[in-house]
């Protein structure tokens, strides 16, 4: 009698057990396929452009620039840097920056001398690294004197550094935006507009008993643009 | 537990149920809910609610009360109370508590159970509440099967005075049911019987006839019922949310199509938005209407929309086809045979893999196609892509599978409410204790306090009322659990049966809709066989009449330069481009109806002999 429950139990377990085997349903996002079919639920054929010729998603991006940046009046401030980055799709990237300074006096510092015979306080930006996140929130196509198609990018900057100074380094937030233009698959021209801030301590250089001593701290907002050109690879598209 | 807490426990369940009906059935206004099952859900209840089940329900809604501890309320209220209203909202309760804890399937059953009751003044707007419930569920899952019980019960809530609002839920359920019926063959008499009883909203009883009309080919009644429909703005009213506009559009384009009308049909075709999954088939069907309309530019380019970018993974053999047909039409003979020649290249695999597919049924042997269509999602398939990409578009695939998913996160919400509700009552039990605890000395402390015949403070009566409240929903829950667990053991056996169900309803659709392919594929190869006689010999003709003209090529061309501009979009796609793969970028609005930019060599011809007729005069 036991035998016979015994075969019962295990004879109901198999039958039991056979659908599980022969179903084998399986959970997928349908929701992605409930329009756009033919996109099969791909995210980046989801969008208004289907198959885009210019991709960033899951790439890396390096780029070499130079630029001018806007600062003290009296300066003259040069740029020339590279940056290394990761597009984790094609709307978000981060980017780790970092550039010398080629500082100078400018001409209203020279004609200041000149005139007065005497010169100013200042102190010269000598460098700057940082990393910034990238949102790139237009993507389109546009008219080169209605001769040829340009493939353009619009993207907005944000992050945090460090410039570095004849003073001392300080800690430099910053915001901007700029535009690519896809030269080819892998390679863009990029133009980039940040303004950074950042608080800075000045070393008194013209009275002679103060020479080298702090004179005072002040806020120094810098507008910077850079100019170059990136190189685009990785295992996207 | 200590026992000074049992005796606590007992004295609570030992007096009078604390939340009894005190309220007679002639003083009862009757409770009405709105906004069913949404977040949004509202109730005004009536007087045989007592206030404390009232003020737990608001809880349950505003998310303070767990979806087991609403199940243990609610199936002591359906215990304590008496009157008919209380306790089938007890018995709404426990479905809506089912329902928050994602045991959709459960609560759908017990939406059900209630919406097939008797209708009478008491029970009505709560089984309304549950059609409300229903028809969320239904709005979700599509592959839910609508009860025919809660139909029948349907005359008399309408033969009742209902509330916009509870008319509305009746009327959509109905009309959900109407299609569910459509699709499923019901017998035309029934089908007929349900639209009188959509007679009360016109959008609505216009739109479901259509469907039925439609389907039995009575096409100019179609248009004269949806023309008016599909003219007033697109908004989120009942029909909208029952059957898509998009779909509208191409029914009534069909409609139009079988009566002549080949303009206002590709007018409608050209209104269907491009994200839609009708999108493809409309092109297809679009491409028909200009061939039949002569007007074979436009349909050239609509036919080459087909081949641009995600589109060339749909199934629309019928387009290279309608494009063949077209450049023969207007004698570009070369073009039309590369077009006959794309249809091999790009239909080849897929008839290949329809073929053979084909002959593994006939042989007996079976193919998962619902496994097959799973791994295509997941890159693990070779089943070609115009196959695979038909599959999924399937209606039958999109709600079935939204009901497999379900059934996963139910099994997944099992485990998880069963620990939940395990927790909660641990943590209450340890609350109680811990109040008890507390209370004691300050009793103690009052008594000594108290002179003779005086009561406990105010202070220490509301803390030992509080105390007696968490007793009783301590004891509630712990009385509810054996019942939870046997409903999501329940839910967890019955899950299987659903599955097999609807994978068989996949595998079903997916066989159709392969045998439709294989045959639509044969009637494309046998039509474009047909062309090519025919382009053998119009080209033959036509070389004889070139070589009779020698400077024909010279005059046609300087034609075509001579060609103003149209005002129409114009795809210039170039003759090699209209063959060849097309991998570039593709923007929304470039798919759609475009007319390509192609002489008519033909009338080139007749240019050409009007021309040399005036040199010569």
């Amino acid at each position: 009698m036991k035998f016979i429950r015994i075969i019962v139990f295990v004879f109901t377990v198999l039958v039991l057990s056979l659908p599980l085997h022969s179903l084998a349903a399986e959970e997928v996002n349908v929701d992605t396929i409930k329009e756009k079919y033919w996109a099969k639920g791909e995210q980046a054929e989801m969008g208004v452009v289907q198959n885009r010729l210019y991709s960033k998603a899951r790439k890396f991006e390096v780029g070499f620039y130079g630029g001018i940046i806007s600062s003290d009046p009296f300066l003259t401030v040069k740029n020339a840097g590279a940056s290394v980055g990761f597009h984790f799709s094609e709307y978000l990237g981060l980017n780790f920056i970092a550039w010398k300074s080629y500082s100078s006096p400018s001409t209203a510092l020279q004609t200041f001398e000149e005139t007065i015979g005497a010169t100013t306080n200042n102190n010269k930006p000598q460098g700057f690294y940082g990393a910034e996140g990238a949102a790139s929130i237009l993507y389109g196509k546009l008219s080169l004197v209605g001769r040829k198609i340009i493939y353009y990018d619009f993207h907005l900057l944000g992050g945090v550094g460090q410039t570095q100074t004849e003073s001392g380094n300080y800690i430099t937030p910053f915001a901007g935006l700029g535009q690519q233009t896809y030269l080819s698959s892998f390679f863009s021209l990029r133009i980039d507009y940040r303004l950074m801030r950042y608080e800075e301590t000045i070393i008194e250089k013209v009275i002679t008993p103060k020479l080298g001593k702090p004179v005072g701290n002040r806020i120094n907002w810098s507008n910077s643009i850079t100019v170059g050109i990136t190189l685009l690879w990785g295992p996207g598209k | 537990m200590s026992k000074k807490i049992l005796f606590l426990i007992s004295l609570v369940l030992f007096s009078r149920a604390p939340f009894v009906d005190a309220i007679s059935a002639a003083e009862a206004i009757n409770s009405t809910g709105s906004n069913h099952c949404l977040f949004s859900e509202r109730w005004s209840f009536g007087k045989n609610i007592a206030t404390e089940w009232q003020d737990e329900y608001r809880s349950f809604l505003r998310g303070t009360l767990s979806p087991a501890r609403a199940f243990s309320e609610a199936l002591a209220m359906r215990r304590f109370t008496k009157n008919v209203e209380s306790r089938l909202f007890a018995e709404y309760w426990i479905s809506r508590a089912l329902y928050q804890a994602g045991l959709v399937h459960v609560a759908f059953s017990g939406f059900n159970t209630i919406a097939e009751g008797a209708v009478t003044e008491e029970t009505q707007l709560i089984r309304v509440a549950a059609i409300g419930c229903i028809n969320q569920i239904a709005e979700k899952y599509p592959a839910f099967s609508l009860s025919a019980k809660i139909y029948i019960k349907l005359k008399s809530h309408l033969e009742t005075k209902l509330d916009a609002a509870a008319e509305k839920t009746i009327l959509i359920f109905t009309a959900r049911y109407f299609k569910q019926q459509l699709s499923n063959g019901a017998p035309d008499s029934d089908l007929k019987q349900l639209l009188t009883s959509l007679e009360r909203h016109k959008d609505m009883k216009n739109v479901s006839k259509s469907l039925f009309l439609a389907k039995n080919g009575f096409h100019k009644e179609v248009v004269q019922l949806l023309e008016p429909y599909l003219k007033k703005p697109a908004s989120q009213d009942l029909v909208s949310n029952l059957v898509q506009r998009d779909q509208l559009r191409l029914i009534l384009a069909r409609s139009y199509f079988v009566i002549g009308e080949y303009q206002k049909a590709a007018d409608q075709l050209k209104l269907i938005r491009k994200s839609s999954n009708e999108l493809a088939k409309a092109l297809s069907e679009l491409a028909w209407q200009y061939l039949m309309d002569e007007k074979y530019q436009d349909a050239i380019g609509t036919a080459m929309s087909l081949q641009a970018g995600g589109m060339r993974r749909t199934f629309t053999p019928e387009a290279l086809m309608v494009m063949a047909m077209s450049l023969n039409e207007i004698c570009q003979f070369p073009d039309s045979l590369k077009a006959i020649a794309s249809f091999k290249s790009n239909y080849e695999k897929t008839y290949k893999w329809l073929q053979s597919w084909d002959s593994t049924r006939k042989n007996g042997e079976t193919v998962d196609l619902y496994r097959s269509a799973i791994d295509f999602l997941k890159k693990k398939s070779e089943i070609p892509e115009h196959v695979a990409t038909e599959w999924l578009r399937s209606p039958v695939f999109l709600a079935s599978q939204g009901e497999l998913n379900l059934i996963a996160s139910e099994g997944r919400s099992s485990a998880v409410l069963g620990k939940q509700g395990a927790r909660e009552q641990k943590l209450l039990a340890q609350q109680i204790r811990l109040t008890a605890k507390e209370l004691k000395p300050e009793i103690r402390l009052a008594r000594a306090k108290m002179k003779p015949g005086e009561a406990l403070p105010v202070q220490i009566k509301s803390q030992l009322n509080a105390l007696k409240k968490m007793l009783v929903h301590y004891n509630r829950l712990k009385s509810g659990a054996p019942i939870w667990r046997v409903v999501l053991a329940n839910s967890e056996k019955q899950a299987l049966v659903r599955e097999f169900r609807l994978i068989a309803q996949v595998k079903k659709d997916f066989t159709n809709r392969n045998s439709k392919m294989l045959k639509q594929l044969e009637e494309v190869a046998e039509n474009n066989q047909l062309i090519e006689i025919e382009i053998f010999n119009g080209a033959t003709h036509d070389i004889i009449w070139q070589n009779a003209h020698p400077d024909y090529k010279q005059v046609a061309q300087q034609f075509e330069t001579d060609q103003v501009a149209s005002p129409e979009k114009s795809w210039d796609w170039g003759k090699t481009r209209a063959l060849a793969e097309e991998s570039g970028e593709i923007w929304e609005d470039e798919l759609g109806s475009f007319k390509a930019n192609i002489f008519d060599n033909c009338s080139s011809k007749d240019r050409y002999l009007a021309l040399k007729r005036n040199v010569s005069i």
